[in-house]
């Protein structure tokens, strides 16, 4: 350094670039990892397609739960794994509901028409509406098992008594 | 001899941010407004975003623009200190201010009758934590790129943009996109399952090292005058 000259403030970050680079790399192994084991595909949970779902919904008299979701949606597979391959879990819903999956793929006239009356923006998103009712019940991203069970349950305790979100 | 910079430089962002009585007028009005919200709602919510938009505007361009960086570059403070000890500034105050609102909803609720379960106020306090680390990182790098306040402006461009294109794009992007502008963990669906969940942990570390590595790398091709605004 030449005398009088200030000390320069401009040193590399290297401990950052190196932080940042070791994260990327891991975040790319996880998701390399994540799309080789997919969970079992749909759980417990008896999921039908949303075409005729309504009218099985009032002929059962039981609320509809839609679940949209994909296949590159890190969230929904740890959902899958977590709630609905729980038999606790899939029992409720497979007793209290009619299960629906919306997955991004699904280009049927009933599933698309069901994306956009509920005006979807975000995965993955859990969905309870009744018939009868104006509103749904809307869970929005995973929260964790708890949460969402908890999600259910308050649901579907607010349609028997005939609430609205 | 870091630390104690990074300790002078977060004490002297506080001072400046939280000394202007308007600006804690905003803050107050902001956590109250959350805390009547909830009490109606009787749901737990966090003021979180708002809170670090606000704390975090300009946080470094305003120093550009006034000429003030030039001059704590006159001392022996590295570029990467600066940029860290802000970050670190803007997060803690506004997880601090946004927990604070949050644990207070959460007593006037159990007060009222309502009271929320543990695992969702541990999920609002984490989400709260998170989001202002994440958003600041993120704002801190907007920071350096723009002059002012032109940081604020550039994500709430960038998010409309996400909203504005959503459902022209595949649902993916415009995912990745939220998630690269909001970048929050909850606690029940990462550290609190079982077994814990990494991806989302390494994401959230991976964007926010990503945007202060690319902030020390910006802010050290900088050119400062006293008037660089």
């Amino acid at each position: 350094m030449p005398q009088g000259s200030a000390p320069s403030t401009r040193s590399r970050p290297t401990v950052l670039i190196a932080l940042a680079a070791g994260f990327l790399a891991l975040r790319l192994g996880l998701l390399a990892y994540d799309a080789r084991h997919p969970p079992r595909d749909g759980g417990l949970v008896n999921w039908r397609s949303a075409e005729g779902a309504e009218a099985a919904a009032t002929a059962e008299h039981k609320p509809l739960l839609y679940d949209f979701s994909a296949d590159w949606c890190g969230p929904c597979r740890q959902m899958e794994r977590e709630v609905f391959a729980d038999a606790r879990v899939a029992a409720i819903i497979n007793a209290g509901y009619i299960a629906v999956r919306i997955t991004d793929q699904d280009s049927t006239l009933a599933g698309t028409s069901v994306r956009d009356r509920f005006d979807l923006d975000s995965l993955p998103t859990l969905l309870v509406v009744h018939p009868g009712t104006k509103s749904p019940w809307r869970l929005q991203g995973y929260h964790g098992k708890r949460r969402t069970i908890s999600f259910l349950e308050r649901a579907s305790r607010a349609l028997q008594a005939g609430d609205d979100q | 001899m870091i630390g104690s910079v990074v300790w002078a430089l977060m004490c002297a962002t506080w001072r400046e941010r939280l000394s202007r009585p308007l600006v804690i007028g905003i803050y107050v009005v902001l956590c109250a407004s959350q805390v009547m919200m909830a009490v109606a709602g009787r749901e737990l919510s966090t003021p979180v975003l708002a809170i670090t938009l606000i704390f975090g505007a300009g946080i470094v361009g305003r120093d550009v623009s006034s000429g003030t960086l030039a001059l704590v570059f006159t001392r022996p403070v590295q570029r990467s200190t600066y940029v860290i000890a802000k970050w670190l500034a803007a997060g803690t105050a506004a997880s601090g201010l946004s927990m604070t609102t949050v644990v207070v909803q959460a007593v006037v609720l159990a007060s009222r009758g309502a009271g929320v379960p543990g695992a969702e106020i541990v999920d609002m306090l984490a989400e709260s934590l998170t989001l202002a680390f994440g958003l600041s990182s993120l704002v801190v790098l907007f920071s350096v790129l723009v002059p002012g306040i032109g940081d604020v402006g550039l994500w709430l461009l960038l998010i409309s943009l996400g909203q504005f294109a959503g459902s022209r794009v595949p649902l993916r992007v415009a995912e990745e996109w939220r998630a690269l502008l909001l970048p929050s963990l909850t606690w029940s669906a990462t550290l609190g399952s079982s077994p814990v969940a990494w991806l989302p942990l390494v994401s959230y570390a991976s964007t926010v090292a990503g945007c202060l590595c690319l902030a020390t790398l910006a802010a050290n091709r900088k050119e400062l005058s006293y008037a660089s605004g």
